[in-house]
């Protein structure tokens, strides 16, 4: 069970976010996210909150999880890094003038980008991301788009997911349910349906 | 040759990958462990449904010990690895005898590589799944509200895909780092003693889970962490094995 | 000298002894398979773990084509070890080949995007049999263990000594004899790899030309930490110059080779694609710019190569960068054939530089093309919104 090196960077990183990761219950009630839209959680759930990103799981992200991005701004990367800064310039950037298929290019890459160690928050990080599907998704009333995903994690384990997201006052919000293909991404599939049907953006 | 950088390369692949792989498993748990029992086991509330004569995979063994160098290296040694493989299985199979349950023995697949492919991912599901239990369980700010005192964890029905070949009521995965301090580690304690300096010797860590392979749901976890305790020949191993085991519902 | 700290020093020095090992290893023979109480039979039990995980993880190269080309050159290389060698192909944009002692070898695919032939990709999986046949990876851990157990009765002795904590001095010492090391062992790698080419029937020019590929991008790239190896190999001037030397040597000796730069190209093709996308997701735009360069000079495939060409310039967004992508899409798409998401590309550069009437043609053109395309409702969408 701990014999892989992602296995370790997971440890590793553990270790370092001991003093920031810590779960609190999420009710099955309207829950306001980032204070930028609103959900309906569906059932109950684990949330961890890093900065911008908020993780909804029930097993733990490397099993199943909802991430919710809140306002990447421009300039910004995805994942938050406390690597060197060299590493750092490399990282995709988020553009505010991004069309869909650029901002499904700037998750993917964002994905696949070598974080090392450095790396503190979620485990959307894998090898192999294919996004496929790209279209049209209401993001509340706001337009903007959804694609669905499949990727391996380094010790070879196979993902599935989809991102919907939508680009407001120059800023990406973007909401992630991905999950182990085998059992876990079905099992709460369908509620994370629902939770991405009941976003209400203002 | 051409490396990303030679001295990485050779460093980490040989020196630090074990020196690391091994010391910051023992870190963890010696610095979140400090005043935990040397054993420590999660199970399923419920009774789960094991007749009294359970058949059980064993799945193949993950098991290697070292040699804890003076300079405190980890050094891999093959030929120990082969006696606590050889003697952990014997006494796993004794133990689970004693309590009238059948032990099969799981052979990967070798004639059908899609098959063989799945159930890989099954295999890496239950290594996904011990690490959440690991970070879920046994460390404090990591636990999952909605889990709370239920210890309620799954490969989920997919497993039944493993039992194919064997007709098993469940399978048990057995995990084991054990070191040992060499002569020269020994004499660096000594040393270090007189000059004022703490050293460290060796350190056995194992885990162990029972998996219901009707449900996929894992009935049992075990842990184990200790200073002593040694694999090489038959009576320390079984006594480690015992340790290992201890609250499994077989 | 007290009584207590001349003790420490009589037993650390016969402890340093004991734990000496000889650096004196034979060749690895075929079939060879080491004693299972050897040093060498532990590294082999953690590295055949090693072996068996990369080979089910996330980034391996698994096309059975592809393989099967690797593993005729390794067996027309070295055939004494063809059935002891195994590789796997790294999905990795970083040019490395590794061999560990167990025989097992990894290829990374920034190598394989890299080689402008047959005959360079050989030189470097030569190179890497070198290091196996002569058991380097076993003498340098041993050096590692040796030198780390010398260094904690050192800093024992220091401290019996009351001199204090003598450890940096000592490690940098313990360090500048591993990387001193590990240069000769290079350089020897280098003489074999040569070797065997030469032996196989390759063009042997091409171990010097690969190298100096290499430190054209290094010279030209961003991220110069990625070239780390340079830090623990002969200087690359020097190590050029000497590879020239051999390669005249033999020349005057009335011996030739062959590049077999046509094979490598036909064997590569399917692959390059997936290979350069993942070049460019680095983002270090200098180094791959020297990359795409030296493919492009092989005309191979040029609508691709255009293509990416055009990605680069696009993922780069410098002042000017729109319009020089938009001329190498329309570059790719003079080409006999393209990949279509130029035209894809092409229509998002359009649409950003205002010029919309061209932007809805490129993409009404794109979804005619590629109407499976994992986008096309998008597409759809920007020409809707377009009108």
């Amino acid at each position: 069970m701990l014999k892989n090196r992602g296995t370790l960077f997971l440890l590793a990183g553990v270790f370092l976010m001991s003093a920031c990761a810590h779960y609190t219950l999420v009710e099955p009630v309207k829950k306001d996210i980032g204070g930028s839209y609103s959900v309906e959680p569906q059932i109950a759930w684990n949330r961890s909150v890093q900065g911008k990103i908020e993780i909804w799981t029930i097993d733990g992200p490397t099993l199943e999880a909802v991430h919710f991005f809140n306002g990447i701004s421009d300039g910004q990367n995805l994942f938050p890094f406390h690597g060197n800064s060299d590493r750092k310039a490399k990282l995709p950037k988020f553009n505010k003038n991004m069309t869909a298929n650029e901002a499904q290019e700037f998750v993917v890459d964002s994905m696949m980008a070598p974080y090392g160690r450095s790396l503190v928050g979620p485990n959307m990080i894998g090898t192999g991301v294919q996004a496929y599907n790209l279209r049209p998704f209401k993001f509340g009333s706001h337009p903007g788009f959804r694609f669905e995903l499949s990727y391996l994690s380094e010790e070879g384990l196979e993902y599935d997911g989809f991102v919907v997201g939508t680009i407001k006052a120059d800023q990406l919000f973007l909401v992630c349910y991905a999950g182990a293909r085998e059992y876990y991404y079905p099992k709460y599939k369908e509620t994370a349906e629902n939770i991405i049907a009941s976003i209400h953006m203002p | 040759m051409m490396t990303a950088s030679t001295r990485a390369h050779v460093f980490s692949i040989f020196a630090r990958r074990i020196h690391a792989a091994f010391k910051l498993t023992a870190l963890f748990f010696f610095l979140f462990c400090i005043g935990c029992a040397t054993t420590n086991y999660k199970a399923t509330p419920a009774a789960p449904n094991l007749p009294e004569n359970a058949r059980v995979i064993v799945m193949p063994l993950d098991v290697q010990l070292f040699e804890l160098t003076a300079g405190g290296l980890q050094e891999p040694r093959a030929d120990w690895t082969a006696a606590a493989e050889t003697h952990v299985q014997t006494a796993l199979e004794s133990f689970l005898a004693q309590r009238k349950d059948t032990v099969v023995r799981y052979e990967p697949l070798q004639d059908n590589p899609e098959k063989a492919r799945m159930n890989q991912q099954l295999m890496k599901l239950h290594e996904a799944v011990g690490n959440s239990i690991m970070i879920h369980t046994y460390f404090p700010g990591f636990n999952l509200p909605t889990k709370k005192d239920q210890f309620d964890w799954t490969l989920g029905g997919g497993i039944q895909r493993i039992n194919e070949r064997y007709g098993a009521h469940c399978a048990l995965f057995i995990f084991i780092r054990d070191s040992y301090a060499s002569a020269g580690r020994k004499a660096a304690m000594v040393l270090g003693a007189l000059a004022g300096v703490s050293i460290s010797g060796g350190f056995q860590t194992g885990f162990a889970s029972l998996v219901d392979l009707q449900t996929g749901n894992i009935l049992w976890f075990g842990r184990l962490f200790r200073q002593a305790g040694d694999l090489r020949t038959p009576e320390p191993a079984y006594e480690a094995v015992s340790q290992l085991l201890v609250g499994i519902p077989l | 000298m007290t009584f207590k700290s001349s003790c420490i020093w009589i037993l650390a020095l016969c402890l340093t002894c004991l734990s000496c090992a000889s650096t004196q290893v034979q060749d690895i023979q075929p079939g060879e398979k080491p004693a299972l109480e050897s040093d060498e039979a532990g590294l082999w039990m953690v590295m055949d773990d090693i072996e068996a995980n990369l080979k089910t993880s996330g980034r391996v190269e698994h096309d059975p084509e592809l393989n099967d080309y690797v593993k005729k050159i390794l067996c027309k290389l070295q055939p004494n070890y063809c059935d002891d060698i195994r590789f796997v192909i790294v999905q990795t944009p970083h040019f490395n080949a590794s061999m560990a002692p167990n025989g097992f070898m990894q290829i990374w695919t920034g190598l394989m995007l890299r080689a402008q032939n047959e005959a360079q990709l050989a030189y470097v999986l030569g190179h890497e049999i070198g290091h196996y046949q002569r058991r380097h990876s076993l003498i340098q851990w041993r050096t590692i263990r040796d030198t780390s157990s010398a260094l904690i009765f050192l800093q024992l002795v220091a401290a019996g000594a009351g001199v204090g904590y003598a450890g940096s001095i000592a490690q940098m010492v313990a360090m500048a004899g591993i990387f001193a090391y590990s240069r000769d062992m290079e350089r020897e790698a280098d003489d074999i790899g040569f070797e065997i080419i030469a032996d196989a029937g390759y063009d042997f020019h091409e171990a010097a030309n690969i190298w100096e590929a290499l430190i054209e991008e290094r010279d030209a790239a961003d991220q110069p930490d990625q070239f780390i190896l340079f830090a623990s190999h002969p200087t690359t001037g020097e190590r050029v110059n000497a590879m020239r030397k051999m390669a005249d040597q033999l020349e005057s000796q009335g011996r030739a080779g062959h590049p077999y730069q046509r094979e490598y190209l036909d064997a590569t093709r399917p692959f390059r694609a997936k290979w350069l996308k993942n070049e460019l997701r680095k983002r270090d735009f200098a180094a791959s710019q020297v990359v795409l360069k030296h493919l492009l000079s092989t005309g191979d495939n040029p609508g691709e190569l255009h293509f990416y060409q055009g990605e680069l310039y696009r993922m780069r967004a410098k002042q000017g960068d729109h319009e020089k992508a938009i001329a190498s899409y329309q570059q790719a798409l003079r080409c006999e054939q393209y990949p279509p998401a130029a035209l894809r590309s092409l229509g998002l550069l359009f649409w950003k530089t205002g010029k919309v009437e061209a932007a809805k043609d490129s993409f009404k053109n794109y979804l005619n093309l590629h109407p499976d395309a994992p986008d096309y409702e998008m597409i759809k969408s920007y020409i809707e919104e377009i009108q």
